[in-house]
């Protein structure tokens, strides 16, 4: 226990580089665009007066550094500025669209876990089947397809043709299912791939032939003696899955017009709304990477010979 | 015609490399992957010449029109021939994707290689930088890339190949780590090598399974993402042909007029998966593992 | 009188499009409490017919014949049946002890979970069970070790656990298979002394499986030579050693270093195990033996009943 509190401990230290970087990279943005940063981060009617304002209460006038100074301190108060378009705090806009993807990835990679786990035993305890052929198969086609053509197939499906559930939008349990379906389908190709590899290489090892050896009834030998094994490395990929749901909804939240945090960055994109656009950049960059933190952090915990680089 | 292939690999570069292209050959992943593949190619490179209509002209008058013989995929709200549009969205996703790849494994391999091969502080501050890179999902950078220099081909391009740089850069400094052990570079160094030919002669080459098996999974996934991007409004501007603007506007027409996206959707699905095929086949033959 | 008694075993398998005997056609008859070695070169066939005892072989493998143990053939027992009798009438401890033991979970769940279900009794009565027969085989503290994970435990002291679970349960037939070939000098001896007490306290009837004539001397009252998946001689130790009868015996003790004997150079066995898909014709030792004569590159010698000595040659 002490070993992975210490990993724990060192895999955090090493990543704040990579998190400070990373606030940087967010911080620039704004100065990477061609033009004067105050027009970018004032309203778009404001006249030279109010832009000049503008420059002046956000300290754009002060040295690179102490911008950034304020920057993070800002960010770590929750204070993300006002949205240029709809003139309110850009928290306001931020949380609730944040929590919304936390949900639908949430659902999503329960699917996935659940879907694939299962099918990647299956095909794994019938190798070489026609099980296992068309599992691998369905999978295959799973990883190639784009997520957003698959969501717009499952609305033909569930929406248009068989009239069960909403196109898109929110409000209700039911405007989750088919975008949570979309991602989770997808997410379940991988993580059947990766069950079905991992079980194989763990019924061939020695341990399993010695709890057989001892005649332990089989489904004990495969759902206890071998599962548990198998799925130190299908758990961590689900993590890094989970992390890629988080960060990369957008193009599912596009398709049903779902108000999460990816649509909010396109969509401000598009409006030029960079205060907006900066800090969901930044809240999702340092979720996805505190995620594969969790994730290391989590193998480090099931696989106790595991050591710090 | 094949036994003249094997021939001249024979004479130009010896018996084991006539097994491997044997053992490539013969290998089903690779070969439906690598028609999946050729096919693609060929409609990129052809579509001037196999496209039936012009892919940015249409005539109102036939707009969305359902699959007929004048029009097989159907027409799209301008009159376009969906089938053309196709037909020029390969080529479209192709130069993206080759481009992007291209890029992104020479840099990264380059970078990669000598950060592997010298070691010590230049080996320290490119894995550094190749780290904090990998910090972040494709769809991430992109967003980055289209919120600072906006939407447009070059700029997918640009975003695409910072994304795989860092994997390919990792992958080759992994390689040649291992490779720098063994035992015949000790024997080149003995006998007076010098350290650029010892890393152009003997250690790239040996080093470029992984690479080549990672690069045709990527421009899978690239060719995905530049839809995406595209899908979203932030990637290929119209009218030029892609296959994910062309699913964007098909969410207006989802009931009406399905074949609007269902024939690109299922070009960017056919592609993606002639080329994982065809990477699942080159690593099942490049990096045999022993099976028990 | 007879545990084990295996008649015309023959065991093929198939490897890309090759058919594989692995075993050829063995037959032998184990008595109560007594110790069998089956003696060979890897290659020999000698685990592949420990494991098909048990039915461990990999899904694939085709096996003939008979093997009688309790009135019963187990190549005909259903896997239920085979599952009740492994680790309870029969049981096998192998080879590699660093990775016979699952990394995930703690040697008293294992072990308490095995006994158990095997002996039929509650958790908590496992594991004072446990605890004993950790004891037996002088593991110190064995209250500790319950807690502790294969990785944290020598080669030594993992084969130790193996062969406590292996024995708890009183088997009627031990299969142990090169038990100490993995381990280091030191501890291969340390293992031997435990296996030969053991042996000479509960009397279990033990096939000993292993490439170390010198091993099998210590330990086995009788000795089963193997070579490319047939038993080319059997009999008593002593018998054997001091005049074996078979070439490929002969060969054997010749390649193995004795002190007090007068001999200064190790004499290895020229030529090469052959390739069981494709065997040689007639005596499978003949491109090897250095008395071979015509009728041993044609026809195949049987094991010829001597008494208290088999033997397949044509030339004894």
């Amino acid at each position: 226990m002490a070993n992975v509190a210490r990993y724990a401990l060192g895999r955090l230290l090493l990543s704040i580089p990579t998190l400070i970087g990373v606030t940087i990279l967010v911080f620039l943005m704004i100065h990477f665009l061609p033009g004067d940063p105050a027009f970018f981060l004032a309203p778009p009617e404001a006249t030279l007066e109010e832009v000049e304002r503008i420059r002046k209460s956000l300290g754009l006038d002060r040295p690179l550094y102490e911008q950034y100074v304020t920057f993070i301190t800002n960010v770590l108060k929750g204070e993300f500025g006002k949205s240029i378009i709809t003139g309110h705090k850009v928290s306001e806009l931020l949380w609730p669209a944040y929590m919304n993807t936390l949900i639908l990835s949430v659902f999503a990679i329960s699917i996935s876990i659940i879907l694939g786990i299962s099918l990647g035993v299956l095909a794994s305890l019938n190798p070489n089947t026609l099980l296992d052929q068309t599992v691998m198969s369905v999978s295959l086609i799973g990883v190639s397809m784009p997520v957003f053509w698959l969501g717009l197939l499952l609305i033909e499906l569930f929406a248009v043709k068989l009239r069960l559930l909403p196109a898109g939008g929110s409000g209700s349990p039911a405007h989750l299912i088919l975008p949570s379906l979309t991602l989770g389908i997808l997410g379940s190709a991988y993580i059947a791939r990766v069950t079905r590899a991992s079980m194989l290489e763990v019924l061939n090892r020695d341990y399993v032939r010695t709890a057989r050896a001892f005649g332990l009834p089989e489904w004990r030998v495969i759902l206890v003696y071998s599962l548990r094994n198998a799925l130190i490395p299908v758990i961590t990929v689900a993590g890094l899955i989970f992390g890629y749901m988080m960060a990369g909804a957008v193009l599912t939240e596009s398709v049903f017009a779902y108000p999460g945090l990816g649509r909010l960055i396109v969509n401000s994109i598009f409006a030029r709304d960079y205060p907006v656009v900066q800090a969901g950049l930044l809240v999702i960059s340092i979720t996805f990477i505190l995620v594969n933190i969790g994730v290391d952090i989590l193998y480090a915990f099931l696989n106790p010979k595991v050591e710090l680089r | 015609m094949i036994s003249l292939i094997e021939e001249l690999i024979e004479r130009k570069l010896g018996k084991s490399q006539v097994r491997m292209w044997r053992r490539l050959r013969r290998n089903r992943n690779i070969k439906v992957g690598g028609v999946l593949v050729l096919g693609f190619i060929f409609m990129g490179l052809l579509a001037p010449w196999i496209s039936p209509y012009d892919p940015l002209r249409g005539k109102l008058i036939e707009s969305l029109s359902p699959p007929s013989w004048k029009h097989l995929f159907g027409t799209d709200i301008q009159g376009r021939d969906i089938l053309s549009r196709v037909i020029w969205g390969a080529r479209t996703s192709m130069i993206v994707a080759f481009f992007s790849i291209a890029i992104a494994v020479t840099a990264g391999t380059l970078a990669g290689s000598v950060a592997g091969f010298l070691g010590g502080w230049v080996d320290n501050v490119v894995s550094r930088v190749v780290d904090i890179m990998l910090a972040l999902p494709d769809i991430l950078l992109a967003l980055f890339v289209a919120a600072i220099i906006g939407p447009g081909l070059e700029n997918v391009i640009l975003a695409i190949a910072l994304y795989n740089f860092p994997q390919f850069a990792r992958i080759s400094r992994a390689s040649v780590i291992n490779i720098k052990q063994e035992d015949y570079i000790e024997a080149a160094k003995a006998i007076g090598e010098r350290d650029v030919s010892v890393l152009l002669r003997y250690i790239l080459p040996n080093s470029l399974a992984p690479v080549i098996v990672h690069a045709t999974l990527r421009t899978a996934a690239s060719i995905l993402t530049a839809a995406g991007l595209s899908f979203l409004g932030l990637g290929v501007q119209p009218p030029t042909p892609e296959w994910g603007a062309m699913l964007s506007d098909a969410r207006t027409y989802l009931v009406t007029a399905p074949y609007v996206w269902i024939f690109p959707g299922l070009a960017l699905t056919l592609t993606a998966l002639g080329f994982n095929l065809l990477g699942d086949g080159l690593n099942d033959v490049l990096n045999p593992r022993i099976e028990v | 009188m007879y545990v084990l008694e295996v008649k015309d075993l023959t065991v093929t398998y198939r490897n890309e499009e090759r058919v594989v005997r692995a075993v050829d056609n063995v037959s032998l008859k184990i008595r109560k409490g007594e110790v069998l070695s089956l003696v060979g070169e890897s290659g020999s066939g000698k685990t592949t017919l420990g494991l098909a005892i048990i039915k461990l072989l990999p899904p694939g493998t085709v096996l003939k014949g008979s093997i009688m143990f309790n009135g019963k053939d187990l190549i005909k027992l259903s896997n239920d049946e085979l599952r009740d009798i492994r680790g309870n009438k029969i049981s096998m401890i192998f080879q590699e002890p660093m990775t016979a033991l699952n990394p995930a979970f703690t040697i008293g769940y294992f072990m308490t979970d095995v006994l158990s279900r095997k002996l039929k009794i509650s958790e908590k009565a496992a594991k004072n069970i446990v605890i004993e027969s950790l004891r037996k085989v002088k593991i110190p503290d064995p209250e500790t070790l319950l807690k502790r994970y294969p990785h944290e435990l020598s080669g030594g002291m993992r084969q130790r656990v193996l062969i406590a679970l292996a024995l708890t349960t009183n088997p009627e037939l031990l299969i142990a298979d090169e038990p100490t070939s993995a381990l280091d000098v030191s501890v291969q001896a340390q293992i031997l002394r435990l296996l030969k007490d053991l042996q000479r306290e509960y009397r279990t009837t033990t096939i000993f499986i292993t490439h170390n004539l010198g091993v099998a001397a210590q330990i086995s009252d009788r000795l089963a030579v193997m070579y490319a998946g047939k038993i080319v001689e059997l009999g008593y130790v002593k018998d054997i050693f001091r005049r074996p009868l078979h070439p490929y015996t002969e060969a054997l003790l010749r390649a193995v270093p004795r002190l007090g004997s007068k001999r200064v150079e190790i004499e290895p066995i020229p030529g090469q195990v052959p390739d069981l898909a494709n065997p040689p014709k007639g005596c499978r030792f003949h491109p090897r033996c250095p008395y071979a004569e015509e009728i041993c590159k044609v026809k195949e010698p049987l094991l010829k009943d001597l008494g208290d000595r088999h033997i397949a040659c044509w030339l004894r």
